[in-house]
């Protein structure tokens, strides 16, 4: 294996990250390591010194994969930062909401116990005592027209 | 320079460097060398990671570009990069003043 995909895989074992951005950052990587020896080449014309001076200048893969880890954690740390409080808030306000529907008349709870029996069959409305006759078309007519004249 | 010595500086030369136009991360490096007279040696490395955080905070744009056959990440200012690189210009510029001034009451007292 040679030296550039050697460290790439050596890089490969330090990352903690997703498999996707995992994926990008070794291409990256190993994309800029070629093209820095390739620069090194016109240079020395020396294969083996330009990878050496191409991963010098990169730096050792460990403290790069601490730069990416680190920066993970800062990433990962903000985003509970910024999201939990959200969560938790939008989780108490929709179980405050949930609570006042509940409860409030016509809501989902019934404030009156329900009745443990069945209830009564209902009697036919009572007959008033007194109750009004209804009145004669005909006399309601003749009452109208005496009025008009 | 020491690599101490540009800690906290970083990530305001990358976005001076990317104003001039998108970059892949080689040319990135190579371009913060030849800005610095060749002073900065900063490990290679460091960039990519401090390219990716720059990236999640939505001050760069990045995609996909082939180049001789070999996939290269090109790197590219956002709007919001933008104004993160004036801001970081102007306070860079107000401290410069503030250490220059220091230095030369420092070489009046002295002389």
């Amino acid at each position: 294996m040679n030296p550039i995909d050697a460290y790439v895989r050596e890089l490969a074992g330090e990352l903690r990250a997703p498999a996707w951005r995992r994926r990008r950052i070794l291409i990256e990587v190993r994309a800029h390591l070629l093209e820095a020896a390739e620069a090194e080449r016109a240079q020395t014309r020396d294969e083996p010194t330009a990878v050496a001076r191409a991963l010098e200048r990169f730096g050792r893969a460990e403290q790069t994969a601490r730069e990416f880890n680190r920066a993970r954690r800062r990433r990962r740390a903000l985003v509970r930062r910024t999201l939990v409080p959200w969560v938790a808030a939008a989780a108490v306000t929709s179980m405050a909401s949930a609570s006042v529907w509940a409860f409030e008349p016509g809501g989902g709870v019934r404030h009156s116990p329900r009745p443990t029996r069945a209830p009564a069959l209902k009697a036919p409305p009572a007959s008033p005592a007194h109750p009004t006759p209804p009145r004669p078309r005909a006399a309601h007519r003749h009452a109208r027209g005496r009025r008009t004249r | 320079m020491a690599t101490g010595e540009l800690q906290g500086h970083v990530d305001g030369m990358l976005l001076a460097v990317l104003s001039a136009g998108p970059l892949h991360g080689y040319a990135v490096a190579e371009e913060l060398k030849r800005r610095s007279g060749g002073e900065f040696d900063l490990a290679e490395g460091t960039i990519y990671p401090a390219l990716h955080r720059m990236e999640g905070a939505g001050l760069l744009s990045s995609r996909w570009e082939v180049v001789g056959g070999r996939r290269r990440r090109v790197y590219a200012l956002s709007s919001s990069g933008r104004r993160a690189v004036a801001d970081r210009r102007s306070t860079w510029e107000a401290f410069r003043c503030a250490v220059d001034a220091v230095f030369a009451s420092e070489a009046l007292e002295a002389s």
